[in-house]
């Protein structure tokens, strides 16, 4: 789905980057275990790279608002929505508008912070136990 | 804790030579400087701490840099912020004494040193820690006695900031930031869209901090001591520093007292009623909590965007980009009328 950015290649990278600035200021066990975490993030990086994705259902649901096509790309679709919106074309149902952004909106903090919504707005499976907070 | 000069980083140590040759230039070779921490983590400045010793002045001042590089920042200038800053310390606003701003033959970049207020700023402890019990029940209202005093400045003192894109129009200059830092969000996009629809008309243009809010300030256990973080100033309607300080990101988990976390905006309301003899329109401050949410996702904004291109990426920044959706969750629920 249209996540923001960083995006997970992105993201795996930053952690590779700072455990790589950190190597050389650990000892012992510590730093062993950083360099292996470091060789386990870049095999992941390329690994990645064979990933495709389904489209989720939000995906559906923001093609729907803008009138795309099935094949258009979900950052297409935002960037296209931003336009429409800026362009006055739901000024006649903004309330609509924000419950159908609402909807996008859950989806993507179902992802990044699930414990932050409010009970309707959470799936039974989206908080995982070991969430922690940036 | 001061900590010993050849445990900071290569370019803290440089800083350090650096910041010893630019007091030694202005007040003698035989100044030194001690006791050196860096205070902060913070997403736009450098932060050092440290003894000046000089005779019998009070010895711990602070350096403040500038980090965000300013081909996209949207701060105010290092020496204008000194410019408020002084403005505001000489109308008795509580506030860190401005000693002098940093020049070009300091080599120290962009910023200024001013004189160190001891205290707590983390929010979170102020909000919980029994130490701050007493600080807790004054805070609002020495918070809407300082806003009023800081409002009441003559606009002339301040001249540097009428050329600032926010001084102008505000929502105009936040949606030119939006539009720099190249990051289609469609919930923001709404939100511009709402606020140029139900912009109340303008209240009063004042000088405001911009960024007044738990946090930063500087408490003790009797109350606040000291405002800080000038890089926001701007001139405008009084009520977009109600709105910030009201704005739901700022609570800190404490979501059912508005008010930083710390109580009601009534309180703060009549607390700044009470000593400027200006009233405040109630409905119109709701519009400036939203104004405040949209700035705040953009802030996280420009943080991925630093990320992104590379200026300075870090894991911060880059956790910036991911809670945007956090702040649009809170925009979009509070325009629902589910969240107040």
């Amino acid at each position: 789905m249209a996540h923001d950015q960083p995006d997970v290649p992105d993201m795996v990278l930053t952690a590779r980057e700072f455990l790589a600035d950190l190597v050389p200021r650990l000892d012992g066990l510590d730093r062993y275990h950083a360099l292996c975490t470091v060789y386990l993030l870049d095999i992941a990086r390329r690994e990645l790279d064979e990933w495709t994705h389904d489209d989720t259902p939000d995906d559906e649901h923001l093609r729907a608002l803008t009138g795309a096509s099935g094949e258009t790309q979900p950052a297409t679709v935002v960037a296209d929505l931003c336009r429409a919106i800026r362009s006055g074309r739901f000024d006649a149902d903004l309330a609509g508008l924000r419950e159908a952004l609402l909807e996008h909106v859950v989806a993507k903090v179902r992802v990044v912070k699930p414990s932050v919504l409010v009970p309707e707005h959470r799936s039974a499976d989206a908080i995982p136990s070991g969430e922690t907070r940036e | 804790m001061a900590a010993a000069a050849e445990s900071f980083d290569e370019e803290t140590q440089d800083v350090i030579e650096r910041l010893r040759a630019c007091v030694r230039r202005r007040f003698g070779t035989a100044t030194a400087i001690e006791r050196i921490d860096v205070a902060t983590l913070g997403g736009s400045n450098r932060t050092l701490l440290f003894d000046l010793l000089r005779g019998t002045y009070p010895p711990r001042q602070v350096l403040r840099q500038e980090t965000v590089p300013p081909d996209y920042t949207p701060f105010l200038a290092p020496r204008d912020q000194y410019a408020v800053l002084a403005a505001a310390y000489a109308h008795g606003v509580p506030a860190p004494e401005p000693i002098f701003p940093l020049e070009a033959a300091d080599e120290l970049g962009e910023g200024y040193i001013t004189g160190a207020i001891a205290g707590e700023t983390l929010p979170k402890r102020l909000l919980t820690d029994p130490r701050y019990a007493t600080a807790r029940l004054r805070y609002l209202g020495q918070a809407g006695a300082m806003l009023a005093r800081l409002h009441a400045i003559d606009l002339a003192e301040v001249g540097v900031l009428t050329d600032v894109p926010e001084s102008d129009d505000v929502l105009t200059a936040w949606r030119a930031h939006y539009e720099r830092w190249e990051e289609p969000h469609p919930t923001i996009e709404y939100a511009f869209r709402w606020l140029e629809r139900e912009r109340p008309p303008a209240a009063r243009r004042v000088l405001l901090h911009g960024d007044f809010r738990n946090g930063n300030m500087i408490v003790g256990e009797e109350g606040i001591r000291a405002l800080l973080d000038w890089e926001c100033a701007h001139l405008g309607d009084p009520l977009e520093d109600f709105g910030w300080f009201c704005t739901r990101s700022w609570r800190f988990g404490f979501v059912d007292r508005p008010a930083g976390g710390f109580g009601q905006r009534e309180e703060f309301y009549r607390a700044y009623e009470a000593a400027s003899g200006a009233a405040l329109d109630r409905a119109a401050a709701r519009w400036w909590e939203i104004f405040g949410l949209v700035r705040w996702a953009l802030y996280n904004l420009m943080q991925l965007y630093g990320h992104r291109t590379g200026r300075r990426r870090s894991p911060a920044f880059a956790a910036c980009g991911r809670n945007t959706c956090l702040i649009e969750y809170d925009l979009l629920m509070t325009l629902a009328g589910k969240f107040d």
